[in-house]
């Protein structure tokens, strides 16, 4: 399996800058694979909601080779895989930009262990309740609803692409209630009220139909709940109580998991369970701890995302107790159970 | 009336507002689970109605064991005579 470790991770000193015709320079001899990422922020304009499409365009490249291209528009971190042989980093930017902090996370192939069977298995709903999902789509949600729970979670029915849930961590959900900031759409064959949060591309089933409630009130619903709810995701990231849940049917970069990871790691010390569709070398079920506060699990498949409101708990359930168990046993580095 | 009997009325009647339904039965020993139209909506409908009323902040771990009515009545008034 593929485990990753920090190598390096250090804020730059004296600050470090892009901006057109001066990129920026890091120096990081490596040995082997690795991703860089960068704590990076657009400067100029003042910081804001939202600074508009591509504020800076940022290209990557590693000893001349070009590696990575993105926009820019708000704090954030971002992850660029390096090749293993990776001495110069350069950073560009079309308008300049910050880099506050560097990390560098090495990736090795490890022999998987297994992990110690559960002195005391916990209840399925004991485990449900433990995890809580960071978006992608509603399907955890509905599991946990599968297994009559309806915990908190800002994100449990939410849609979000990963860089905005990224810079929303980066912001700490700052203007997540703000009007300017919220639009609601009516989808579907039921005329389900959906609320788009533009700042963070978030959009999130309300769960009210049409007929039911005024636009104005389930407006002013959502954002009594939004605010409420991102103080609660806040609280839950910062007391290292829950195991965090991301994927992606389509299946998610490295560089953009261990990105994720650092975002969230800015609020203590919260693990994620990074979950991927299963294939031969990685059964369904199983998990295995490749990080620090990193798991990686399968599961047979993903609900597609117009049907995930009628996703089943199944595929979740012996997944999320293998997980939750590394986690509870703070299982090392290469642990795995499936 | 005691204050605990204050707390539970004042818990029934948030229950009752933030489902939208005056004539809701919510007794003390009602599973907040078992309320017609429960949900995560609701969940977080009472928690913040509760926080305001009461002025307290309750915590995830809180909330996660309020099961019951009553649950919830002995959390505010545990923190009201702190």
């Amino acid at each position: 399996m593929r485990i990753f470790s920090e190598l390096a991770d250090f804020a730059p000193d004296p600050a470090c800058t892009a901006a057109p015709g001066a990129p920026a320079s890091l120096h990081l001899p490596l040995t082997g694979p690795a991703v860089l990422v960068l704590q990076a922020a657009p400067l100029g304009p003042p910081l804001g909601p939202p600074l508009g499409p591509s504020a800076a365009q940022v290209d990557v490249a590693a000893d001349g080779r070009h590696l990575a291209t993105l926009g820019l528009e708000q704090p954030t971190q971002f992850g660029v895989a390096l090749p293993e042989d990776s001495s110069h980093v350069t950073v560009s930017a079309s308008a300049a930009i910050a880099i506050a902090r560097v990390r560098l996370v090495g990736i090795a192939e490890a022999a998987a262990r297994a992990a110690a069977p559960a002195a005391e298995p916990a209840s399925i709903v004991e485990v449900m309740h433990a995890l809580q999902s960071l978006g992608d789509n509603c399907e955890f949600g509905i599991a946990q609803r599968h297994c009559e729970l309806e915990p908190l979670g800002l994100l449990r029915f939410t849609a979000s692409p990963i860089d905005r849930l990224i810079a929303a961590l980066e912001a700490r959900f700052a203007g997540i209630d703000d009007p300017a900031n919220l639009v609601l759409e009516v989808h579907g064959d039921r005329r389900e009220y959906v609320l788009l949060q533009t700042r963070y591309g978030m959009r999130t089933h309300t769960l009210v139909l049409e007929h039911e409630m005024t636009a104005d009130r389930v407006l002013a619903q959502q954002r009594r709940k939004l605010q409420f709810l991102a103080r609660k995701l806040i609280e839950d990231l910062e007391g290292g109580r829950k195991l965090f849940v991301y994927k992606r049917n389509a299946g998610l970069a490295e560089a953009e998991v261990l990105a994720l990871h650092a975002a969230m790691r800015r609020y203590g010390r919260p693990a994620l369970l990074w979950v991927a569709q299963a294939d031969a070398a990685h059964p369904a079920g199983s998990a295995a701890v490749v990080g620090d506060g990193l798991l990686r699990g399968f599961i047979a498949g993903f609900a597609p995302y117009e049907t995930a409101l009628q996703a089943t708990a199944e595929p979740w359930l012996a997944l999320a107790s293998r997980a939750f168990h590394l986690w509870r046993s703070e299982a090392p580095v290469g642990s795995m159970l499936a | 009336m005691t204050d605990a009997d204050g707390v539970l009325a004042a818990i029934r009647d948030i229950c009752r507002a933030e489902l939208d339904d005056p004539a809701l039965a919510v007794g003390e020993t009602t599973r907040f689970a078992d309320l017609r139209g429960w949900d995560s909506v609701a969940v977080a409908g009472v928690v913040m109605a509760a926080e305001e009323r009461f002025g307290l902040r309750l915590s995830s771990e809180e909330i996660e064991q309020a099961v019951r009515v009553d649950d919830l009545a002995r959390l505010v008034r545990a923190r009201r005579t702190r």
